[in-house]
């Protein structure tokens, strides 16, 4: 039965344990494997303190879920709630700081200002990304409110609206289903050999195109957007596979697999603002020979179409709730706990994949609100083992795409970004 | 309207600093002005240390007249003192207690070595009143001396200590676990001259798991915590 939340103080209830996917993050964090992700919108003036300040109150209210902050259990961590508002804090430039959660009480969420920037940064066992532009939206509207700009209703939800039914439920073991079979286990796979860096958590950068541009060369593949971009992060990966003479290189594993998170929410109804993903991973296998542009969208393109089924993602489903419910993994109290899971979230989460890149989608305002709102970006969360992680939104007829690097090259947001102006589309590079 | 010039952050006027950052905003900042009251009231409460003389003023006029009182009622019924030593001496020794727990409570180590002389002293004299030496030096002089060695070093931790809970009580129960076995030392040797340990240990082994587990309750959380929460399986 899924976990309705109270989001009015009711003393007793104002706690959650963590969803199925969340369990293992905490176990998984370290100073640069932070796990945290931001959601960043450029406006159109600088921003004002007092309706930030208000913004972040009014749509805490709304989504109290955000003001939840982790503690450690006997046997798992757990969400507690002790905060009214998610707290404002200068931007100072530390993109995807880790959040410290043993014994602050500081929420999982938090609000950033610089100039005309507002960001968001949340904490992956809080929320996914669709989850979390859930709560961004909502308060870029309230700001835009309360500047006295004039907003429309649709495509985020009123402060002032209620919440709806399951926005705090635990989507996967509501659609968990006992009888079925568990999916195979992937062998580990290719990273791009560079040494880490030491500007920690990782190197950003973003780069912004024209989404009809890219949707024209999508379409001329017969292809979407998503599969075209995962086609140019394998072709670039495959790139540094054949191409870098480099001591890592010649130990590299023949596989090279990409994570490309699926909004389970498009698959299975749920108003859940917890965690509700999973991954599809397209892989190419080295050992069979140099794969062309042609090929790799070939590959991807039919993998994507095959592995959204939602048949086979319950599978996937079943395997991580059937080892969550497990009475055995239950009763390991949780200092053994974090590290056992922190060794499986290096090797089923991490060593599997190459890379990582999400698709946010299309976010819409219009109006007055819309021109208010000039740009947004998303941060993905700084990667380990995988080492580049991308993220694309598209806002106001520009599609951002941000890197996240932990080496010290930048060898494959070039070979990613010299790909796509040679297929004709330009490129901008934006600031950090 | 300002705008911060570190994070630039547009701000209504009258901020000293930037409420997000900190940044300074002023070139000089302007001490805060203190309102004296218009008028300076007539009927001051006492102050902290006025209130303490008073408690001590009263506390040794009544300690004075009841030793003053037990005097007398010895002497009118048995014509010479008797009892009343003991009673003395105890209102003596409480009269210090509470001359020391007054003025010097700021200082720990003058506290507990004053107290713990006081008792020795009133056990000493005590001892004395009852005809000689008989067992003031063993088992109450090592008793007494092991438990305010004990209890200076849990007051000392408990200060020590920024979040106090249970961990002071764990700290506690290892204290009373080695305590007993202080006890039965001692009692061994007043009996027989010998040391043995052997029910002592059997609860200081089983205060020890129940002060690893309240350390580890304490440490791992913040205080008001749930059980429901934190057992959640």
């Amino acid at each position: 039965m899924p976990l309705i939340f109270k989001p009015e103080r009711s003393g007793k209830e104002n706690w959650l344990p963590l969803d199925n996917a969340a369990k293992i993050f905490p176990s998984g964090t370290n100073q640069t494997r932070t796990l945290v992700f931001r959601a960043t919108a450029e406006i159109n003036r600088p921003v004002r303190y007092e309706s930030l300040k208000k913004a972040s109150q009014l749509t805490s209210k709304r989504f109290p879920y955000f003001t939840m902050h982790l503690r450690p259990g006997f046997f798992w961590y757990w969400l507690d709630m002790e905060a009214d508002t998610v707290p404002v804090y200068p931007d100072t430039g530390e993109i995807c700081k880790v959040f410290r959660f043993s014994w602050s009480q500081e929420p999982l969420c938090r609000i950033l200002a610089r100039n005309n920037r507002i960001s968001a940064e949340f904490y992956h066992a809080l929320t996914d990304g669709s989850g979390a532009m859930e709560f961004f939206k909502t308060l870029l509207a309230t700001y835009a409110e309360l500047e006295g700009i004039e907003i429309q209703p649709g495509g985020f939800n009123h402060y002032q609206s209620d919440p709806k039914p399951g926005e705090t439920e635990d989507a996967y073991n509501r659609y968990f289903n006992p009888r079925l079979p568990a999916p195979r286990q992937l062998s580990k796979a290719y990273h791009i050999p560079f040494a880490y860096t030491k500007n920690l958590p990782a190197r950003i950068l973003s780069a912004e195109m024209d989404p009809a541009i890219v949707k024209d060369k999508s379409k001329q593949r017969g292809i979407t957007i998503t599969e075209y971009l995962v086609s140019v992060y394998l072709w670039a990966v495959e790139d540094i596979y054949n191409n870098v003479r480099t001591i890592r290189n010649l130990r590299r594993r023949p596989i090279i697999r990409i994570q490309v998170p699926v909004n389970l929410r498009s698959l299975f109804p749920s108003n859940t603002l917890r965690n509700f993903a999973l991954f599809v991973t397209p892989d190419m296998d080295m050992r069979l020979g140099f794969y062309s542009f042609e090929e790799i969208t070939r590959i991807v393109h039919h993998y994507m179409q095959q592995q959204t089924d939602p048949k086979l993602m319950q599978k996937i489903i079943y395997r991580n709730v059937r080892n969550e419910r497990s009475l055995f993994i239950r009763l390991i109290p949780l200092p053994l706990k974090d590290r056992l899971l922190g060794y499986f979230f290096r090797r089923s989460g991490m060593e599997l994949y190459s890379g990582l890149i999400t698709n946010l989608g299309k976010v819409e305002f219009s109006g007055e609100f819309g021109s208010f709102i000039e740009r947004l970006r998303f941060y993905p969360p700084p990667p380990d083992i995988s080492k580049v992680s991308i993220a694309m939104i598209t806002y106001n007829q520009k599609m951002v795409l941000t890197f996240t690097n932990s080496t010290v090259s930048r060898q494959l947001e070039k070979t990613f970004l010299q790909f796509l102006r040679d297929d004709g589309i330009p490129v901008k590079l934006l600031n950090p | 309207m300002t705008i911060c010039p570190n994070c630039g952050i547009e701000m209504e006027q009258g901020y000293d600093e930037c409420p997000l950052c900190h940044h300074n905003l002023s070139e000089k900042s302007q001490p805060r002005k203190v309102r004296e009251p218009a008028y300076p009231s007539l009927d001051k409460p006492l102050s902290g240390k006025e209130k303490k003389n008073l408690f001590w003023e009263l506390s040794t006029i009544l300690l004075f007249s009841s030793l003053v009182v037990v005097f007398l009622i010895d002497i009118i019924l048995n014509k010479q003192p008797g009892w009343s030593w003991y009673a003395i001496a105890a209102i003596a020794a409480t009269f210090v207690y509470i001359t020391l727990l007054v003025f010097t409570y700021r200082w720990l180590l003058v506290v507990i070595t004053g107290i713990f002389l006081t008792t020795t002293g009133l056990l000493l004299a005590i001892d004395i009143l009852h005809g000689g030496l008989n067992w003031f030096l063993v088992p109450a002089l090592p008793l007494v001396t092991f438990f305010f060695l004990l209890l200076g070093l849990v007051i000392w931790f408990a200060n020590l200590t920024s979040h106090k809970g249970l961990n002071i009580v764990a700290v506690a129960s290892v204290a009373i676990g080695l305590y007993v076995m202080a006890v039965e030392i001692s009692l061994g040797w007043m009996h027989g001259n010998t040391i043995s340990l052997s029910w002592s240990v059997i609860v200081a082994s089983s205060l020890l798991p129940f002060a690893l587990i309240l350390l580890y309750y304490h440490y791992r959380l913040k205080r008001g915590t749930n059980l429901r929460k934190f057992f959640h399986l």
